[in-house]
């Protein structure tokens, strides 16, 4: 799987990270229970801080996307909690997206074509 | 004459190699063109086509008048002069072969921005997340075994010569530089040119198989050199042309291991560039000075796949990469100075003398202070007398033998003279042999008499 970082950016490298990730296992280029790379070995291939990537896999781990152990490394849970809910910040995260499509003019139809594009894959 | 055969012989191909290499650049190929990301369709644009019809005749230019220079070493017998005309050519044949590229790269960046075709986003990088860190080649045991059995057979004439077990076990030492150089590269981020891991993982797999394989041949050719060197050392009785005889070959077959290496490489890239369909973000070019020099501050990485030439090269704008250029750069500018030296040492006479019952011996400074009541057994020799040896540290020109070196058996001796002279002094001092001479026979003959009165 091919994530890609823009050191540019005003999102955080360990955000990108995790969004990658995230974005992998919806569209199934992570299968459940894959072995993600270690800490150090995916800090070396991008080129910073081991830090940076530890604080992602934190992030994961802590919204119940992958799990670690101390003999596998981090891998992707076989099981997600399927409350049929968004959290709260996702739900936040939405409303500002919906504003904006608002704002450039876009319909209710229009946005929830695009929606389902997306969430189609 | 010798040495300017060997010149010829190990220097001379660089410039077709490098050649080929650079040359290459006129052809698109992986999405680029003189290290510029191009599509295909912006190949046919008249400017483009002119460009590089441009870099042709450059390159053509450059390298006849490379081809010719080298011929101008055969006008001296000099070595040091040989040495610096060899030296300069060298750097030159690196600047002028670089020039069209550097040219070529800077107009077509020049066409690509005059026409807009830059894309106004921010840069980004991929990365390979599935097998990141884990596509390694180099193990420990096959490089450790050449490695090993260098230092140790090193180690073992130590006690036997101690000069030249010392250059054998620096020479051995070059084989753990190669074995660092092959980890370095093992370790390096995998290429990511498709959005298949697959493609991704097999590419970088095939890349890094080779590159294992090169420096692994490197590490058992270095300890081949070094075995052959003692074995001959304790053995042969040609020594001196038999060393240099191994030096030739072993540079030839370094230059012909890189040659097949680069041809390798090169068919990996043909064999992966239907399969490619991610290229490095557009805008990177304006991160490579003239194609050839990498300076990107928001790049965390020190080592990047170079775009002209094979291998990687340094990011300059890290804090590592800002070293090794500066590195690279004393490197280079200490060739010139190298060279004064050399000339200054060939071209200043040596000198033998007896001051305050002391016998000094005289080249640029006093290299040897050997009190008189400690010379035993003065000898005057002719040069046909003289051992065949093998310079283990010192100079060894056709006007200057100096230094330490090691005679047919393995016994280390400091040498002093002139060999195109005809009477040399031998004697012992201080458990230590030597052979000297002064700055001609005259000079050695008063001399050696003077031994014999005190």
């Amino acid at each position: 799987m091919v994530i890609s970082i823009n050191d540019a950016s005003e999102i955080p490298i360990y955000q990108q990270i995790r969004n990658q990730i995230v974005l992998g296992i919806s569209d199934g280029r992570l299968a459940p229970g894959e072995q993600l790379p270690t800490v150090r070995a995916l800090a070396e291939e991008i080129g910073i801080n081991s830090m940076t990537v530890s604080k992602a896999y934190t992030l994961l781990k802590q919204e119940g996307y992958i799990y670690t152990d101390r003999r596998s490394g981090a891998r992707v849970r076989q099981e997600f909690e399927t409350n049929k809910e968004l959290s709260e910040k996702s739900q936040e995260l939405l409303r500002q997206i919906i504003s904006e499509a608002k704002v450039s003019g876009m319909t209710q139809t229009e946005f929830f074509d695009l929606c389902k594009r997306i969430y189609k894959g | 004459m010798i040495m300017n055969i060997i010149f010829f012989a190990t220097m001379y191909p660089i410039v077709f190699i490098m050649l080929f290499l650079f040359s290459t650049q006129n052809k698109y190929e992986n999405g680029r063109l003189f290290a510029v990301n191009m599509k295909k369709e912006w190949i046919k644009d008249a400017t483009v086509a002119d460009i590089r019809q441009k870099f042709k005749k450059e390159m053509r230019y450059y390298a006849i008048l490379l081809a010719i220079v080298p011929f101008v070493s055969l006008l001296t017998s000099h070595m040091s002069i040989q040495l610096t005309i060899w030296m300069f050519w060298l750097l030159a044949a690196i600047f002028l072969l670089s020039l069209p590229i550097m040219r070529a790269n800077h107009r077509l960046k020049t066409w690509k921005t005059q026409n807009h075709l830059y894309e106004d986003r921010q840069p980004e990088h991929y990365v390979e997340l599935k097998q990141a860190g884990s596509v390694r080649k180099v193990r420990f045991l096959p490089f450790f075994l050449p490695n090993i059995i260098g230092i140790a057979s090193a180690l073992l004439l130590l006690p036997k010569s101690s000069g030249l077990g010392i250059s054998c076990l620096i020479g051995a030492s070059c084989g753990l530089v190669f074995w660092l150089a092959a980890v370095w590269i093992d370790r390096q981020p995998v290429s990511v040119i498709s959005t298949d891991s697959d493609v991704n993982i097999n590419y970088a797999r095939a890349k890094k198989n080779l590159w294992k394989n090169f420096w692994l041949i490197c590490c058992w050719l270095n300890t081949a050199l070094i075995l052959f060197l003692e074995i001959l050392t304790l053995s042969a009785r040609h020594m001196g042309i038999c060393s240099i005889a191994g030096m030739i070959v072993y540079t030839l077959l370094l230059l012909l291991l890189c040659i097949f290496c680069m041809i390798k490489l090169k068919k990996i890239d043909r064999s992966y560039a239907q399969k490619r369909n991610l290229t490095s973000d557009e805008n990177d070019d304006r991160n490579w000075i003239d194609g050839i020099l990498y300076y990107n501050p928001s790049d965390p990485h020190t080592m990047v796949e170079q775009r002209v030439g094979i291998g990687t090269t340094v990011n300059m704008a890290t804090s590592l990469g800002k070293g090794l250029t500066i590195f690279s750069a004393i490197m280079m500018l200490s060739f010139p100075l190298l060279c004064i030296w050399l000339i200054q040492e060939e071209f200043t006479p040596i000198d033998l003398v007896i001051q305050n019952h002391t016998l000094c011996a005289q080249h640029l400074k006093t290299d040897y202070q050997i009190p008189l009541s400690e010379i035993k057994d003065p000898t005057l020799l002719t040069a046909s007398d003289l051992p065949d040896w093998t310079r283990t540290y010192g100079t060894s020109m056709d006007t200057l033998e100096k230094g330490t070196f090691t005679i047919s058996g393995g016994e280390d001796v400091n040498v002093f003279l002139n060999p195109e002279n005809d009477a040399f002094l031998q004697f012992s001092a201080n458990g230590k042999t030597y052979y000297m001479g002064g700055v001609d026979d005259t000079q050695t003959k008063g001399i050696h008499e003077e031994l014999l009165t005190h």
